[in-house]
This record gives C-alpha cells, sequence and structure tokens, in this order.
C-alpha cells in the first residue's frame, strides 16, 4: 500500500520535474525567434484494479509537445516572401531613383546649360567665346549621359552580385534542411515513433523562414517529420535528403544580363524569369528585368534622340569656315546577340553610321532561306535582303564571324549602351555650324497667302542639301516637287497648313496657297560668320518634340516620373506586405511564443506541485517507518 | 477572449514603433536643418519627379528672359549708333541749309564740300561699326565683311540684307537690328515714289521741285519728260513716247499733274531747250547722295550751271530727308521692340515666379508643419521610451524570491 504511495509520489515529483525542465527550456530560449514554446503533456498512469474500486497510480510525462500551427506557420512564410521581396524592390528602385533622378546631378541641369550656351550662340554666331561655351557644355551634357549611364551599370553589376550571393545563400539554406531532414527523420524512426524531435523541427522551420526570405518556396510535411521544399513552379528544391542545387549563368549575350536556373550534371538549365516568385531573389531578378533595363534603355534611347537631333541640325549647317557641319555627339555602338539554341555559329556585328537617322529601337534579325529579314522591334516593319551587310537606319549590320543556319535569329541592341559611350566630339569651335547650308525663299510674285516658316532640317534618312528644289502649286491643294528634270515628284497640301518634308529638310507652310505659287529651297554660299539661322535653329532644339511627342527634357521627367511612380507603388505594397506580416508574426508568437510570467506561474505552479508530492514521499516514509517502528 | 501575447512581440513591438518615430523624427530634423522637404528623390519620388518639370519649365522661362536681355542691349547698342547716324545726317542738313544762301563765293563752296566729306566719312565709319569681337553691326550676316566700301565707281554694300534673329518667347522670333543695307544702302530716291531731275544741258532758271503724288493707282512707274516748246509751252510724254499733255501754258510754281502725280517748276526755263524728267524711284546710297552734293557743290559756278547746281541740291536734299526718316524709322522699330521686350519680360518673369514657387512648395520645408511634425514625433519618441521602460520592469519572476 504505501509502496504504491511512493510510486505515486516519485512520479509526481518527476512529472514536476520534467514540466519544470519544459518549462526552464522555454524560458532559456526566450529569445530565440525560432523556438516555440513547448509542454509536457502529464497523462494519468494505469489506474491498480482492486477488490474496492480503480485505485489511481500516479501520474507520468506522455509527451513534450511543441505549441504549433501548421497553417500560421505556411502561412507566415508566404507572408515572408512576399514582403521580403517587396521590401528589396521597393528598395532597389528607391535606390535607382536616388540614383538617376536628382535634380542636382539629374540631365535636366546640364541640358538645360547646353540649350542656354546655344542661345548665346545664336545671339553672336562669330563670337569663339560663345562657340567654345556651347562646345564645354555639350561635352559636360555628353559626360552626364554617360555618369548616369554607367550609375546604371554599377546598379546592374551589384544587382548581378547580389543575385549571385543569394542564390548562394539558397543553395547552403536548401542543403541544410536537408541535413536537419536527415536528422529529423532519424530520431524520429528510433523513438518510439510518435515522439518529435521539437528543437529540430523549430530549427528546421526556421531555415524554411529564411530560405523564404531569399526565394518563395511551398512546404509538404512527411509523416517522419522531414519536410519537402518546392519552388513555386513545383521545382523541388528538397525531397528528404535529397537536394538540388540552383545555379547562374553571366552570360554576355543575354539580353538581361544574369539568368538562373538549375544545376544539372550538363550546366545550368535556366529558367523561366516568371518561375521564381517571392523572396529576395524574386525582386532582384524582376528589378533587373524590367526597371533597371527599360532605365538603361531609355536613357539610351533619350541619349540617341539627344545626339541625332543636335546632329541633324548641326549637320544642316556649314561652320565658320563654309564648311559642312561634322556630327556634334557620337554614340557607344550597338550590342549584337545571339539567340541561344541558334543552329548555325554565326555572330552579327552592328555599327552606327548615322547619327541622324537612328530610330531608338532595337532590331531583330533572322536569316531566312532567301537572306536576311531585318525587322524594327518599335513597329514591326521587316526589310528583307539577300546578304549582308546592309545599312538600315542608320545601322551597319554585318556578318562577324561564323556562318548562321537557316532560322537562326539574333538582335540588335541599340539604345542599351547609346548613353554609356557618349561624346561630344568636336573640339574646334570654328566648327560649329551657325549658318545653314540651304535657305528658303519665297518667290515675290506668289499671289496666294501662304507662309512658309519654320525652315530646319530632320531626321530624313535621304539627306540631300545640294539639290534645289522647288515647290510650284499647280493647284491650291497640289505642288509639283520640281528638282532636277521633269517629271517632277507631286505633293498634296490641305489648307490651312502643313509640313513639306523633301531630302532631309522640312518646311511649315500656312495659309492658302494659289496656283502658280513657289517656294525655292537652294544651296547658299555666303560669309556665314554673321549668320545665326543654324544656331537659333540648333537652340530650338531643346523645345523641339524629338522623343515620342515630347523634348528631350519632358523624356528624361518621364523616365524619372515612371520610376517615381514605380517606385512609390512598390513602396506602399512593401509597407502592405510588412504589416501582413508582422500581424501573421504576432499570430504565430500568440501561438509559439513564451510568455514570461506564464512560464513563471507554471514554474509557481509545478514547484507546489513538486513540494506536494515531495510532502507526500515524506508521509509515505513516516508511514511506513511508523509500522516499521511498531514492529 | 484575450489573445496570447508573447513576451518577444511586447519588446519588438514596443522597439519597433519607437525605431519608427525615431527614424521619422531625424527625417524632420533633417528637413528643418537643410530646408529641403525632398533630401533625395526617394523621400517623394512623384514629387521630385514634378520638381524636375517645374524647374525645366523655370529654366526655360529663365532662358528667354536672357534671350530678352541679350536682344535688349544688341538693340540698344544698334540704337547707340543709329542715335550718332541721326545725329550726323542732322548736322548735314544744317550744312546744306546754308548752299541756299546764293552768296556763297567758290572758297566758301569748297568748304562746305570738305565739311560735307568730314561728315560722309564720319557717316561711313557709323555704318561700318564694329562689335567688341570685331564683327560688323550693319552687315547683315556677313558680320566678317565691312558692309560699306569706296570704290571707284562709288559706294558699293557688300553686306547681305538679312537680319539676325533670336528667340525671345515660344512663339516671338526678334529681329536684333537692322541691315545696313535697310538704314543707308537701300535710300529710295526723290519722295520714294519717283525723283525728278533737270536736262544737264538746260539753261534756264527752272527748279523742279520734288513733286507728290495725287492718285498711287494711276502711277504706272513708267519715266515721263517735261519738254519746253519753242512757244514756252511745255509738253509731257512717257517713255514710248506718248504724249500725255501737249502745250500747256507754263507759270512758275504752278502745279503740273499726269499719271496720278504732280510737280511743280520754280523759275523760268528755256523755251525749246529745257527739259525734265520724272522717272520712278530707286534705291540709293545715303553715301552716293552725299558725294553727289559734294560734286554739286565742286561745279564751276556760271549762270547756267547754278541753276544745274540747284537742281541737284535740291533734289540730293531730298534724299538725305529720305535717309534720315529712314533711320529714324528704324530708331522707332528699335524703341517699339524694345517695349514689346520690356512686356515679354515682365510676362515671363511672373510665369517664372508661379514656377519658382510651386518648385519651392514642393521642394521647401514648410516650417510650420515640420516644426509641428518634429513635435509631435519627440512626444511619441519620449512616450516609446518612458512606456517602453516600463514594460520591460514588468515581470513576474521580479516577485519570485
Amino acid at each position: 500500500m504505501s509502496g504504491s504511495i511512493f510510486s505515486i509520489a516519485v512520479s509526481g515529483i518527476n512529472a514536476a520535474q520534467t514540466a519544470m525542465a519544459t518549462i526552464g527550456h522555454n524560458i532559456a530560449n526566450v529569445g530565440n525567434p525560432e523556438h516555440s514554446r513547448q509542454s509536457a503533456v502529464q497523462t494519468t498512469n494505469i489506474a491498480q484494479r482492486t477488490g474496492s474500486g480503480f485505485i489511481g497510480q500516479g501520474v507520468n510525462v506522455s509527451t513534450v509537445k511543441r505549441a504549433y500551427s501548421e497553417f500560421i506557420s505556411q502561412q507566415t512564410n508566404a507572408a515572408t516572401a512576399s514582403a521580403a521581396s517587396a521590401s528589396e524592390y521597393s528598395s532597389q528602385v528607391l535606390s535607382l531613383i536616388d540614383r538617376i533622378g536628382d535634380t542636382d546631378t539629374g540631365l535636366s541641369g546640364v541640358l538645360n546649360g547646353f540649350n542656354a550656351s546655344l542661345q548665346d550662340f545664336s545671339v553672336r554666331p562669330g563670337d569663339t567665346v560663345t562657340r567654345q561655351a556651347v562646345l564645354s557644355s555639350a561635352a559636360s551634357l555628353a559626360e552626364r549621359f554617360q555618369a548616369l549611364s554607367g550609375e546604371l551599370a554599377q546598379q546592374q553589376t551589384s544587382t548581378f552580385s547580389n543575385i549571385e550571393a543569394v542564390v548562394g545563400s539558397v543553395n547552403s539554406y536548401v542543403s541544410n534542411i536537408a541535413d536537419l531532414n536527415d536528422k529529423i527523420a532519424l530520431a524520429t524512426s528510433t523513438g518510439s515513433g510518435t515522439q518529435l524531435p521539437n528543437d529540430l523541427l523549430d530549427q528546421r522551420d526556421g531555415l524554411i523562414r529564411q530560405l523564404n526570405g531569399l526565394i518563395g518556396v511551398n512546404v509538404v510535411n512527411q509523416d517522419d517529420g522531414s519536410a519537402n521544399v518546392f519552388l513555386s513552379n513545383g521545382q523541388a528544391l528538397v525531397v528528404g535528403t535529397q537536394t538540388t542545387a540552383l545555379g547562374t549563368l553571366r552570360d554576355a549575350n543575354a539580353p538581361t544580363g544574369i539568368r538562373i536556373g538549375v544545376q544539372s550534371p550538363g550546366g545550368v538549365v535556366e529558367f523561366n524569369s516568371a518561375d521564381i516568385a517571392g523572396g529576395k531573389l524574386a525582386a532582384l531578378v524582376s528589378f533587373q528585368n524590367n526597371e533597371l533595363a527599360q532605365s538603361a534603355n531609355r536613357l539610351g534611347q533619350l541619349a540617341i534622340a539627344t545626339a541625332s537631333a543636335f546632329n541633324t541640325q548641326q549637320q544642316f549647317g556649314v561652320d565658320r569656315n563654309g564648311a559642312d557641319g561634322t556630327p556634334l555627339f557620337s554614340l557607344g555602338q550597338p550590342r549584337s546577340l545571339y539567340t541561344v539554341g541558334n543552329t548555325g555559329t554565326g555572330r552579327l556585328q552592328a555599327a552606327i553610321t548615322d547619327t541622324r537617322q537612328l530610330t531608338g529601337s532595337d532590331y531583330g534579325v533572322a536569316r531566312t532561306a532567301t537572306g536576311w529579314d531585318v525587322t524594327r522591334l518599335s513597329d514591326g516593319v521587316v526589310r528583307s535582303f539577300t546578304s549582308l551587310p546592309q545599312t538600315v537606319d542608320g545601322l551597319n549590320v554585318q556578318v562577324q564571324t561564323g556562318t548562321a543556319a537557316t532560322g537562326d535569329t539574333f538582335k540588335i541592341e541599340v539604345a542599351r549602351n547609346a548613353a554609356l559611350d557618349m561624346r561630344a566630339v568636336l573640339s574646334d569651335p570654328r566648327k560649329l555650324a551657325g549658318a545653314p547650308q540651304m535657305a528658303l525663299t519665297t518667290a515675290t510674285t506668289n499671289t496666294g497667302s501662304a507662309l512658309a516658316s519654320k525652315f530646319q532640317a530632320v531626321g530624313d534618312p535621304a539627306v540631300d542639301y545640294n539639290s534645289p528644289v522647288s515647290i510650284v502649286f499647280t493647284s491650291p491643294t497640289t505642288y509639283d516637287i520640281q528638282e532636277g528634270v521633269p517629271p517632277y515628284a507631286t505633293g498634296a497640301f490641305t489648307p490651312p497648313g502643313g509640313v513639306i518634308s523633301i531630302n532631309g529638310w522640312s518646311f511649315e507652310l500656312n495659309g492658302a496657297p494659289a496656283t502658280g505659287d513657289t517656294f525655292t529651297v537652294q544651296p547658299i554660299s555666303a560669309d556665314p560668320s554673321g549668320d545665326n539661322r543654324n544656331a537659333s535653329l540648333l537652340a530650338g532644339v531643346s523645345s523641339a518634340k524629338v522623343l515620342d511627342g515630347g523634348t528631350l527634357i519632358d523624356g528624361y521627367a518621364g523616365l524619372v516620373s515612371s520610376l517615381g511612380n514605380r517606385a512609390r507603388e512598390l513602396q506602399v505594397n512593401s509597407q502592405a506586405q510588412d504589416k501582413t506580416l508582422s500581424q501573421l508574426q504576432e499570430q504565430e508568437q500568440s501561438v509559439s511564443g513564451v510568455n514570461l510570467d506564464e512560464e513563471a506561474g507554471n514554474l509557481l505552479f509545478q514547484q507546489q506541485a513538486y513540494q506536494a508530492a515531495g510532502k507526500l514521499l515524506g508521509i509515505a516514509t513516516s508511514l511506513f517507518q511508523e509500522i516499521l517502528d511498531a514492529m | 477572449m484575450s489573445i496570447r501575447v508573447s513576451t518577444s512581440t511586447m519588446f519588438t513591438r514596443a522597439q519597433s514603433s519607437m525605431s519608427t518615430n525615431q527614424s521619422k523624427l531625424l527625417d524632420v530634423q533633417q528637413q528643418l536643418s537643410s530646408n529641403k522637404r525632398i533630401l533625395s528623390p526617394s523621400d517623394d519620388p512623384v514629387g521630385a519627379a514634378r520638381a524636375f518639370t517645374l524647374q525645366s519649365s523655370s529654366e526655360r522661362t529663365a532662358q528667354f528672359v536672357r534671350n530678352q536681355d541679350s536682344a535688349r542691349n544688341l538693340l540698344d547698342v544698334q540704337d547707340a549708333n543709329l542715335s550718332d547716324a541721326v545725329d550726323k545726317l542732322q548736322n548735314l542738313r544744317a550744312s546744306l541749309a546754308q548752299v541756299n544762301n546764293a552768296s556763297l563765293n567758290p572758297a566758301d563752296r569748297e568748304s562746305l564740300a570738305k565739311d560735307l566729306e568730314g561728315q560722309l566719312a564720319g557717316l561711313l565709319s557709323v555704318a561700318n561699326a564694329q562689335d567688341e569681337s570685331g564683327q560688323y553691326l550693319f552687315s547683315g550676316f556677313k558680320a566678317g565683311t565691312a558692309p560699306f566700301a569706296k570704290t571707284s565707281t562709288g559706294f558699293i554694300y557688300q553686306g547681305d540684307t538679312q537680319v539676325r534673329e533670336l528667340q525671345v518667347s515660344p512663339s516671338r522670333s526678334m529681329p536684333l537690328g537692322f541691315s545696313g543695307a535697310y538704314l543707308f544702302g537701300d535710300i529710295p530716291t526723290g519722295n520714294q515714289v519717283f525723283q525728278t531731275a533737270s536736262q544737264a544741258n538746260n539753261t534756264g532758271t527752272g527748279i523742279i521741285s520734288s513733286g507728290t503724288v495725287i492718285d498711287q493707282s494711276q502711277w504706272t512707274g513708267d519715266s515721263y519728260t517735261i519738254s519746253f516748246n519753242p512757244d514756252g509751252t511745255f509738253n509731257v510724254s512717257d517713255s514710248v513716247p506718248t504724249t500725255l499733255l501737249s502745250n500747256q501754258t507754263f507759270s512758275s510754281g504752278q502745279a503740273i499733274s499726269f499719271a496720278g502725280i504732280s510737280v511743280s517748276i520754280e523759275g523760268q526755263p528755256t523755251a525749246g531747250v529745257d527739259s525734265f524728267t520724272v522717272s520712278p524711284s530707286v534705291n540709293q546710297s545715303v553715301f552716293t547722295t552725299v558725294s553727289n552734293l559734294v560734286t554739286a557743290l565742286r561745279q564751276p559756278v556760271n549762270p547756267a550751271s547754278a541753276t544745274q547746281q540747284a537742281n541737284l541740291l535740291s533734289s540730293n536734299s531730298v534724299n538725305i530727308d529720305q535717309a534720315l526718316d529712314r533711320l529714324l524709322e528704324a530708331r522707332s522699330a528699335v524703341g517699339s521692340r524694345s517695349r514689346e521686350l520690356d512686356e515679354l519680360t515682365g510676362r515671363d518673369q511672373a510665369v517664372g515666379d508661379v514656377y519658382d514657387t510651386e518648385f519651392s512648395r514642393l521642394t521647401d520645408v514648410d516650417y510650420v508643419a515640420a516644426s509641428t511634425e518634429f513635435a509631435q514625433r519627440k512626444l511619441a519618441v519620449d512616450a516609446g521610451q518612458s512606456t517602453y521602460v516600463r514594460i520591460s520592469q514588468m515581470s513576474l519572476f521580479n516577485y519570485l524570491s
């Protein structure tokens, strides 16, 4: 009888001890974010059946359980991935806008400065000092383009190394998770089968949580306690103890730089970029493929528009020596990429031959059975040739090495590097073209009311500044273009006004011309020292709509403001994701977190239980002593 | 049922709100000390982009104001030279007034001719004026070429008729002056429509007036001859010749009207010998006019040539008046352009102010709002700190001994 009291008392002491050890473990891990609150589950021992009924036999600790909600944990994992992605994305775009959108270091200041110097030049076209000022500010403009482009290149480089570092971390997390899976399975199998190694589970779940910060993964828990980890596209990263490593490809031929895939014996098998969702990696990949690539492209297009517009006007004029104007700016050369999977060995090369004709678009080139198709990607215009080299829109395209097979495709990126190597190429101030090569005259015998104005150079492929052309109206709405010998080309005029564009120049005609009215454009050869007509046109380029219906400044402001809007959107998204994450974290903590007051209470409770059981043991001992004494 | 709060949640929550408030406090402090609301574009990406456009608009307006200043300065330089030329022409005219005094002896005439030659040189130097960088002011686009030069055949204009223009507003291109051709070179002779002259072999004392246009629509632009018949009457014929008026009675100073114009002849032309011509006005440089005057003054004096000279002096004096009118016209154009520039500058400065105000509103700190926010954030940080300390002290373990 007293033996049973002994064992009951001992069972109570043991149970209280285990409970207090568990509480101590909780208290010790209060600062460990991975730790889930554990509790010792006490179960009554099987009662002894006697004639007087079932007599309780004390207590035992059936298991130590961790407070864990798989549902909340999975949700928190997903939220961690989204929040990490949003926060990384937002900070990358903000850093991008800080690099290129500052009012002091941006483009607008130097563009305005260049414009101001051209205005001064148009006031005093003969003055060497004003000419020199134009060249200096042109150089500043080109340097600023280079600097901004350099900032983008730098951010790209840092994004590359970031991606490589993140991929490295993902791989090490993956292998650590597999190691823990192994230990967990081993611990589970050697135990009674129902006892789980709580701390190992916590550790592994913590790693999965951190992995989610890098890349969004789905987790499927297995019966043996191990967890299988998959990417959002279904690619397994961890199955039991088997792992799959990610790899990166830094390929100069890749349009956007770095590519990500799965490492296999044959090399890296590339992912579709949409396959990566959530986590820092998704943000970096998306940032590199979108905002960064687009910004570099748009900056390049801006550089192309700038060089093209100013060169067009400069080349329309004659310089102080009476010679034809030569280009003011040069641009970085295009990149020519081959498509992975081409069967031929051919590689293309493209070079800028005339900045005036550049469109800012990229080009697709395809080897066909009969020759080559060159497609302008901005509007899909295809030009077919039987052979290369060919000149298209101011670009010379040729085969650099090898032979292309039918069906091989290539891409020529014109804008990407244009700004990176933009230069102001004039060094002699006398070479600025202040005077025009041609002049527009309105015949004094005209009887209609049409006024010709805004005679200027335009980016027309067929530049001809030497042939005199007369526009002679054959009716109030039609005209002959008298150039060379008859028969002449004709044109149609729609009152009240329109632009007539021929040979690389254009002028505006407003009003009602009468039959026989004549407007003549012809070369002029005069002392150009005081002629500021071309200088004025150069100064007017800044306010001309040369880029997608806007001015150069508009183009730059558009770039910054679209980045700004994107940044704002991402900021708001990131704040919302953070909020969701912290709510889920609090929920999770509310289930799994340690509350010291609670533990203190439990500790006191278990201490009392221990004391009571100890007292019981004392009583059992004294009972036994009583009997011994009685004997 | 209240939610279970873990100890770490209590701490992280308190810490995160404290650090949020602290970083905002620091931001406001930086804003206040730098007077900039947008410290870097990422602070307000949308605002930064808008600031950009405003800055460009403001720069563009300021550029137009600068162009207007340049235009004003250049016009002022032109005006100073024009004013100089006007003075010289007026002096010349005053000298000419003496010529009509018939009592002048040859020596007086020679000294007057010398005087006119001096003034001619002065006028020529004004017309060939250069700016500080050696560019000629009045040679049109050929700024490197002296506009007027004297050759064996007279004065020639070597510039062109173009004038530099400067964009002073988006829609206004302002001419920065005048070409020498307009100012000095191409001055219409006579009354701008036609000129009168006496035949070189006239022997009478008839001096023909410069005449007036009565009806422009009847003026054909032909040349006409008024010839005196042996009986003292006169005929008027055109260049064909078709006789328009025949055997008209002559009376000194009486109007002779034909082809929409009217001239008069003072004095007594010699019957059967003298004739006068009326021809369309041509362009003649003021320098040619002055040198014609000098030549006329140096002609030997006899009764016949006196009339001849008087005719020459009379017709060239009219030409001097035309030249003076041209200069005064140019000066008045300069004046109205300057006024237009002032108006444009006034308007553009007002527009620029609007841009600048908007830019400043967008990028500069609103001190009242920022100071208020600073106080609020400081209060929040203080409150956060004091409650954090209390929360952190709160533990059941404090009571376990």
